[in-house]
């Protein structure tokens, strides 16, 4: 049975279309109702998003070097009204993965993120066709060396394998033919590296690709690979696991296949679907997912209101972040190859693990005005809590954890109310406790199980 | 059908049931180092094969490699066919010394030229794998058998090398067993409010009692992975202090592992498994250069972590194999590169080692339909020899059937 449209709810949609959500959000989209709500988000065009570009700009980043362009991309994910723009950018991310390591040109890695968030609800065609003209892309998968007479098959394979269809579904012919139809697509270092079609490096000859013949170019291919039947499922399931619970039915990716083709690849009714679907409010869906690095550190910043050093010294406040997500394992701008990050379980390890304990604990325990730091006095403002009890279930909450064990609240109001030498005591709620216990009691939040998944 | 990780871990967590609490043995049992170590490289991205063990009495090997050949004057020649990359003067003077075993052609039925296909078969020891997350790895299995009973989370480590964070490859993947893995020593510790030291306790307390195993699978396996990270990261870093520093490494990724390794072998944490892995191979374009790089790497590295095992007087304990997922290309492309290949060497390295070159030379004239070798030694026999004189386990139990034991340990 699909879950009534409340808090809780709210908060599981929220936490999959964008980065959690904080109480005004889960206010705001409870008052506007399902329909609506999933409307809104989906058509994200019409939100004035001008407040991120603000403070984008106060900051003065230095997008000319990876560390700007990744504070950038993060002041745009804890301040966004148009979250399902930024998870989806992020989501492409991920699936045409290009790395800064290679590519070292900031800029041509800024671009091609924007090239991502301008057409991330998309036609996929369209973007499948950008994606493999994007100069970074270009260099990243060596098609820059991709000549007539001399194929690198490097895009080809991976346009095939990772961006398309999925391993398996074309043979290592289609491979190579690919790979003579994309010669001459190429950069010109001499114009700041912008895309160009070399037809003197072009093999203009007949190619076979999946069954067709022809003279192909790049587009050609693009065009034949967006109507496979293969490419109707891959990514259309690729979205599902991402945004709903790894290996659907097959049923449900037959739904999602005849959306992607009867909208001609729109990956905006794709989503459409995925969001308006049953599965996506089973009881199945809920903290189906593992959070990645990145869902852990904004949605942690975003619930728990943290000040951000932004402004003229935003580069230096938000550095402690991008060092987090490295040693959690997610570099934006970096995955760690062109199969970009894998997902679920594949995050958790015991580094990682510590790395997010350990995040945690340096942003609540901050009580400087350097980087970013909780107020946990402003967070029970308004609260009407008192109790141990009451203050567990207040921040659980606020945190996005519904469905919390007995055992768990017990063990938190137990913290709660110890005093240093491990014996019950009295909890009440004043500054020192504030200080104290509430900033710890957060950081064993953080720590649980629970808010690991998604 | 695929099983999903969830379902998977269901069954095993259940049929284990062990409340956390009874996991732990006493401190005696933790520290004992096994005997015998194993050590494994991972050269990520498919290693060229033919510009590290070069035949150079090839002539196809010259005609293929217009740009990229390498003159026979410059190799170091360890046979009067084949000859080392320039950049392996430290791994030839082992070589030279008996310590190590080439593993010449070195592939599988089938070859799948896909980076991450190729990574997986090599990672499950089976080349018809569905890759599905659940399904265990090589060394996972093995552990489940072996290490599972010793319940520490330190015998089986990954490394990374403290700028890329590495998640634990699928070859440490078990259905009973948790690997641990160590990006840094420096950030392996759970830290508390520094403000309120006499409150740490009460958290650690509380951390361990909302970190415990239910019937949800996923849920438990971050709660097992969360409190073996804590209680672990404890006697690592009492262990590692034992380590003084003296034998220089490579200031680079994989030296940066290798000295990590030498650090938990003298710490004596029980550690059996070490996995460490660098990148860059995958030369498509401009390959001298960056291969000679990455081999010097292996060259300077693995001498310094065998020079500094011998000076803690553990040498004689300590196995180390290196693989990759495929070799490359016997013509190179347009573009001073190489795509991606079938075949390729491994190689063994220790003192319990019977040096030299094992199977047959790459026959550049019987090429696959795609133009690349047919390899001559499933990589699952070298596993197997490793599974069964070094790790001394049934390896048909790891690999599900047998393979030809290739006889490169004494």
């Amino acid at each position: 049975m699909p879950a009534e449209w409340n808090e809780r709810t709210v908060a599981h949609l929220l936490r999959r279309v964008g980065f959690s959500a904080t109480q005004e959000d889960i206010k705001f989209y409870l008052g506007l109702g399902k329909e609506k709500s999933i409307d809104y988000l989906l058509n994200y065009e019409a939100i004035d998003d001008s407040e991120v570009e603000k403070i984008i700009e106060q900051s003065k980043l230095n997008l000319e070097k990876l560390i700007g362009i990744a504070v950038e991309w993060l002041i745009r994910m804890v301040y966004t009204k148009r979250p399902l723009q930024e998870k989806m950018t992020l989501f492409w991310h991920g699936h045409f993965a290009t790395a800064f390591y290679k590519v070292n040109e900031a800029r041509l890695m800024r671009n091609q993120i924007s090239m991502l968030r301008r057409l991330a609800l998309g036609n996929f065609e369209q973007l499948l066709l950008e994606v493999s003209k994007d100069p970074a892309m270009i260099l990243w998968l060596d098609n820059n060396t991709n000549t007539k007479g001399n194929p690198n098959e490097n895009y080809a394979r991976e346009l095939l394998e990772l961006f398309s269809m999925g391993v398996g579904t074309y043979t290592e012919e289609d491979v190579k033919e690919v790979a003579r139809a994309f010669t001459g697509w190429t950069v010109n270092r001499r114009n700041n590296y912008a895309f160009t079609f070399d037809e003197r490096k072009h093999d203009f000859g007949q190619k076979t690709i999946l069954g067709q013949t022809g003279p192909f170019n790049g587009d050609d291919v693009v065009r034949i690979v967006a109507a496979q039947e293969a490419t109707s499922r891959f990514i259309p399931k690729k979205l599902f696991e991402f945004f709903v619970y790894p290996s659907p039915k097959s049923s449900t990716i037959d739904r999602l296949s005849q959306t992607y083709k009867s909208s001609n690849y729109s990956i905006k009714e794709v989503m459409r679907a995925i969001l308006t679907s049953e599965e996506f409010y089973s009881q199945k869906a809920f903290y189906a997912l593992v959070k990645s690095p990145i869902e852990y550190v904004v949605g942690t910043l975003r619930m728990l209101k943290a000040k951000l050093a932004t402004g003229n010294a935003g580069e230096l406040g938000l550095r402690d972040i991008f060092t987090t997500l490295s040693a959690q394992g997610q570099i934006l701008y970096s995955p760690p190859s062109v199969k970009g990050w894998d997902p679920g379980l594949a995050w958790i390890n015991t580094a990682t693990l510590l790395e997010r304990y350990n995040y945690a604990n340096s942003l609540v325990t901050n009580r400087s005005q350097r980087g970013s730091s909780i107020d946990p006095k402003a967070l029970l403002a308004g609260a009407e809590v008192q109790t141990s009890k009451q203050v567990v279930d207040y921040f659980l909450k606020l945190l996005g954890i519904y469905d919390a064990d007995e055992t768990t609240r017990n063990q938190l109001k137990k913290y709660l109310e110890q005093n240093d030498d491990g014996t019950k005591g009295k909890f009440t709620l004043n500054h020192e406790t504030i200080d104290k216990k509430i900033r710890g009691l957060i950081h064993l939040i953080l720590s649980l199980p629970d808010y690991q998944l998604n | 059908m695929t099983v999903s990780r969830r379902d998977f871990l269901k069954a095993t967590i259940s049929a284990l049931s062990l409340p956390l609490a009874m996991k732990h043995l006493p401190e005696s049992v933790l520290g004992q180092t096994p005997d015998r170590i194993l050590v494994v490289v991972e050269m990520m991205g498919g290693n060229d094969g033919l510009n590290t063990c070069v035949p150079y009495t090839d002539k196809l090997y010259y005609e293929y490699r217009p740009s990229l050949a390498i003159p026979e004057a410059q190799l170091l020649k360890i046979s009067d066919r084949i000859g080392l990359h320039p950049a392996l003067a430290k791994f030839k003077e082992r070589f030279d010394k008996g310590n190590v075993a080439i593993l010449q052609d070195v592939g599988y039925p089938e070859p799948d030229l896909s980076h991450f296909r190729s990574r997986s078969i090599f990672h499950r020891a089976d080349p018809t794998t569905q890759e599905y997350f659940e399904q265990p790895g090589w060394l996972g299995k093995y552990a489940d058998i072996k290490l599972a009973a010793t319940n520490n989370p330190l015998s089986v480590v990954n490394l990374g090398d403290g700028k890329n964070s590495q998640s634990a490859p699928s070859s440490l993947l078990g259905e009973k067993f948790i690997p641990s893995t160590i990006n840094s020593f420096e950030l392996y510790q759970f830290q508390t409010d520094s403000k309120y030291p006499a409150d740490r306790n009460n958290k650690l307390s509380a951390f361990k009692k909302t970190n415990f195993v239910t019937n949800d699978a996923e849920f438990s396996f971050i709660a097992e992975t969360g409190v073996d990270a804590v209680e672990s990261a404890e006697r690592l870093q009492a262990g590692i202090k034992k380590y003084t520093p003296q034998i220089e490494y490579p200031n680079d990724s994989l030296g940066t592992q290798l000295q990590m390794a030498a650090k938990i072998i003298a710490g004596e944490l029980g550690t059996q498994i070490i996995y460490t892995s660098y990148g860059g191979f995958d030369t498509h374009a401009n390959q001298k250069q960056e291969h000679h790089q990455l081999l010097e790497s292996f060259s300077l590295s693995v001498d310094a972590f065998f020079r500094d095992l011998e000076r803690l007087g553990k040498a004689d304990r300590v196995l180390l194999m290196s693989f990759s997922e495929f070799g490359r290309r016997p013509r190179e492309n347009g573009s001073q590169g190489t795509d991606h290949g079938t075949a390729g060497p491994m190689f063994v390295i220790g003192n319990s080692v019977k040096g030299g070159l094992y199977g047959k030379l790459p026959n550049l004239a019987q090429l696959d339909r795609v133009g690349n070798l047919q390899y001559s030694i499933d990589f699952r026999a070298v596993y197997a020899t490793v599974l069964r004189d070094w790790l001394q386990v049934d390896p048909t139990a790891v690999l599900g059937a047998q393979f030809e034991n290739l006889g490169f340990i004494k």
